[in-house]
């Protein structure tokens, strides 16, 4: 017999191989992918208008997902189907699937995405009743994938996409952990929010082109979608849709069921557009649901949009706070080593927890006896309840014991913001520190000194009483709590007369705030003007009538000169001054007018010394003759322009080059001999004066 | 002579010259496929045996008339209709012979005629594809380890890696190499031959 009768038919495939183009050859392979680029196909799924196959991508030589039209005969479908593709490849995040290409092939329209191994969470959640393995027994594993999905719709939010159908057969979860959103088939644009680019795919929007969805009407996934994706609802949709499904996916990560069921589909539609749910811990007892998870769940998932959260941000904060307060010490620890460290933080709690606990299983048990059901099941349930209350109050302690860590550093901030006079933020983030721990006295104390400088008398008194300490001020607010006119403030004459009270009892730093707050505020210029009238004598301990205060709000200049006794003129913080004239008042330091925009100030005739007290970058004009001024170094940082130096104790003249702004100095006759003045540099006017 | 031998295939020198080495090339290459389209017109082992040389010798006679035009039809489906039409007249002269004795030959006569040009390219086809890459594999044996022809042989029948890799008592990633290794030397022994044929 010849050896041919044994051939192989089998090997006859490699012929085929063999014969097509050189396949050796990555260049070749590219090249030939030109015209059918995918193959292999493979049906993955069908669903609502699309077919979902593998294929293989030729010219990348990597697996992808193709999406097609199941039926190719609508052309508003086939918009409506580029536009998902669309869409979808706009959205570049690493928890939302990747669009890689789409396209026409013969008018049938195709799109390509990545192919994602693993899992759905509706899957995994499903299994792990059978699992025991899964390591997504763990709740703060499944949390894990919560919080990837609340970054991807975070970030489609962002860009004014709103996903409209999340659920967890949508989520993907590969074995090494990878969450990808799916399926933006049903998803919106927000044209007030999305960028240019997106618009383009807006006009669509307008007129509803699927309605090949659930019954027609409903779009959605009823089991997740809001309310208001039903039509039995007046509520709009948008991105708190979204928000109420995420709630629902988080009622199911935390329950491992669906939150809203039905016998029937109409019944679902009703339950899912009247809200009809359990609670979480009502419906898994046996799971001890975290309590605060629970809130955030059923805030998430309340029937008014406006009563949820209002961004995903939110949403995902209590979810990290919540993940945090464990993680960060307990990192993966089982449920018993995160209780055990729950006790560590908690000792008195837990100890009572305990105790509770022991005392409800040794009545629970001497009453399992009991062979009077209807009995027993009252007394479970009380004890039930007695048991929840119980964990109840022990979640609640523990938030406030996560926020307590937080307070110091708002309080730190407060305190820095009360040193700088920055009151509002002062005020701000005392708030907060209080709120987050009551305990902290100190906090109350500075809270009150806050309200005290705003005026603010009984909730200073309140603030002040919560500091446990018998504070000197508070007969001060009593006195004045009933004087307050109707906008809120004491008339200047009582503030004047309260701030001097505070001085007497030594608080010169309540004198300042109450000053300080009062300057502050938007002062009509007449009042400000009689109010630093007052404060002027008052705080120069002036008792004399005769006062020099001349404002001219034209030019916005302030003529105080002459006044000897002024020495101190804080009060002229947020003057609307332009130009001060303090010549011949007692005046030593130029701190008073810091903050102050003034281009000229004249200090002739003055105690003031230095220059280095003076840091008003607006200033061009300064005025120093008649003082004691000698170095004018100090200037050289500023704009001046025009200088009056005369009568000084000025000896280095060399100085003037370091102030570069300078145009123009003023110097008396015979102040310099003549070689001297040559150093003055040739861009400087000088000018002479008697 | 040395171009000749590079440029030309079997089937071209042989047009060109008809000398005994190339025709002895041919013919040694060329028999093993006659042999197996005879048997798949339903020759005997004897029968096909004494019509290859019958076939052989037409060929002889023929070739030089036989006008090489690839994209027109194949050399081996012209050889083919050679072989059908030498099987044709071998039942022919049987039935004359035999006529009393066997009426089956006028049913075998009657298929042979209704075998269509589609058909016969499709056995053609069929054939060479069997005959080049089952040469080809011989040719190759002896490049290879006992345990990866094995391995490659029964890859044919189970395409399972893991269900392999349990059978020969190797790790997985092996028989992919052995599989990868022998694939490509096979695929690229098959396109040497095809094109040395020129069928």
């Amino acid at each position: 017999m010849r050896k041919e009768e044994q051939f192989n038919p089998a090997l006859s495939s490699f012929f085929d191989i063999a014969d097509t183009p050189d396949d050796s050859s990555l260049t070749d392979l590219v090249r030939n992918a030109k015209t059918n680029r995918y193959s292999d196909f493979k049906d993955l799924a069908e669903g609502g208008l699309k077919k979902i196959q593998t294929c293989i991508d030729k010219r990348t030589g990597r697996q992808v997902v193709m999406a097609t039209l199941l039926q190719n005969d609508n052309p508003a479908h086939t918009e409506k189907f580029l536009k998902e593709a669309r869409l979808n490849a706009s959205l570049q995040h690493p928890n939302i699937v990747p669009v890689y290409d789409v396209g026409l092939k013969e008018d049938e329209p195709w799109f390509t995405m990545k192919f994602l191994e693993g899992k759905n969470l509706g899957k995994i959640i499903n299994e792990l009743t059978s699992d025991q393995n899964s390591k997504y027994k763990n709740l703060n594993e499944r949390l894990d994938i919560f919080i990837k999905v609340c970054d991807a719709i975070s970030y489609a939010h962002s860009r004014g996409i709103i996903h409209m159908d999340l659920k967890p057969e949508n989520i993907q979860i590969s074995s090494f952990g990878d969450v990808s959103v799916c399926d933006w088939g049903l998803a919106d644009i927000l044209a007030s929010d999305c960028d240019e680019l997106l618009l383009d795919l807006c006009t669509l929007t307008s007129v509803d082109l699927t309605e090949r969805t659930v019954d027609g009407v409903v779009k959605g996934s009823p089991g997740f979608m809001a309310p208001e994706q039903t039509t039995l609802t007046e509520f709009r949709k948008g991105k708190h849709s979204d928000i109420f499904s995420l709630g629902a996916i988080l009622f199911t990560i935390l329950t491992l069921r669906k939150p809203l069921i039905g016998d029937s589909f109409e019944e679902l539609i009703k339950n899912t557009a009247q809200c009809k749910f359990p609670k979480p811990s009502e419906l898994r007892p046996d799971l001890n649901i975290p309590f605060s998870l629970e809130a955030v769940c059923l805030k998430a998932m309340q029937l008014k949009p406006e009563m949820r959260y209002h961004s995903v941000e939110d949403l995902k904060k209590e979810i990290m706070d919540y993940r945090n307060g464990f993680a960060t010490e307990a990192e993966n620890a089982s449920a018993l080593k995160a209780l055990k460290l729950f006790i560590l933080r908690n000792k008195i709690i837990s100890t009572l927890a305990l105790i509770v606990l022991i005392a409800i299983i040794a009545v629970t048990a001497t009453t399992m006896k009991s062979l009077n059901l209807e009995k027993e099941n009252a007394v479970k349930e009380a004890e039930r309840s007695k048991l929840e209350a119980e964990r109840n109050r022990i979640e609640k302690e523990y938030h406030e014991r996560i926020n307590i860590e937080a307070a110091p550093r708002f309080f730190e901030a407060a305190k820095n913001a009360y040193n700088t006079y920055q009151f509002n933020d002062a005020y701000k983030f005392i708030s907060t520190t209080t709120e987050l721990d009551k305990s902290n006295l100190e906090a109350w104390e500075l809270k009150g000194l806050i309200h005290f400088a705003r005026q603010q008398f009984q909730k200073a008194i309140e603030a002040f009483e919560k500091s446990g300490k018998n504070n000197k001020l508070i007969p001060l607010a009593k006195e004045h709590k009933t004087k307050l006119d109707s906008t809120g403030q004491l008339h200047i004459d009582e503030l004047i007369k309260l701030m001097g009270q505070c001085l007497r009892i030594g608080q010169s730093r309540v004198f300042t705030d109450l000053m300080h707050e009062k300057f502050s505020l938007d002062l009509k210029i007449e009042d400000r003007i009689e109010f630093c009238k007052k404060v002027l004598k008052f705080h120069n301990n002036y008792k004399g009538s005769e006062m020099h205060f001349a404002y001219d709000p034209e030019t916005q200049h302030l003529d105080l000169s002459g006044n000897e006794w002024l020495r101190i003129a804080f009060c002229l913080q947020k003057f609307p001054a332009k130009s001060i004239n303090f010549s011949n008042t007692s005046l030593s330091s130029f701190l008073v007018i810091r903050a102050l925009p003034i281009t000229t100030l004249d200090v002739s005739h003055t105690k003031v010394t230095e220059l280095n007290s003076l840091s008003s970058a607006t200033l061009k004009k300064l005025i120093l003759n008649n003082t004691l001024i000698s170095n004018l170094l100090p200037l050289k940082d500023l704009q001046i322009e025009i200088l009056d130096i005369s009568n000084t104790q000025v000896i280095h003249l060399v100085q003037l080059n370091e102030i570069n702004s300078l145009k123009e100095v003023i110097l008396h006759k015979g102040q310099f001999p003549k070689n001297k003045l040559k150093q003055i540099p040739d861009r400087i006017k000088v000018k002479f004066v008697d | 002579m040395e171009e000749l031998h590079t440029r030309h295939t079997l089937l071209q020198k042989l047009q060109i010259r008809q000398d005994d080495q190339t025709w002895e090339d041919f013919s040694r290459y060329y028999e093993g496929y006659i042999y197996i389209v005879l048997r798949n017109f339903g020759l005997s082992v004897e029968d096909s045996e004494d019509l290859l040389q019958e076939v052989l010798l037409k060929l002889w006679k023929a070739l030089p008339n036989y006008n090489y035009e690839k994209d027109k039809c194949r050399f081996r489906t012209w050889l083919c209709v050679i072989i059908r039409n030498t099987v044709l007249n071998f039942h022919r002269k049987k039935s004359t012979k035999n006529s009393k004795q066997n009426t089956n030959f006028e049913d075998i006569i009657n298929k042979l005629e209704l075998i269509s040009e589609a058909e016969i390219d499709h056995i053609s086809e069929r054939e060479w594809k069997t005959y080049v890459s089952n040469l080809a594999w011989e040719n190759l044996k002896a490049d290879f380890s006992g345990v990866q022809l094995s391995v490659f042989e029964a890859s044919l029948e189970e395409s399972n890696n893991a269900v392999l890799a349990e059978k020969f008592e190797i790790a997985e990633s092996s028989i992919r190499v052995y599989k990868m290794r022998i694939r490509k030397a096979l695929c690229k022994e098959i396109s040497r031959l095809n094109l040395e044929l020129g069928g």
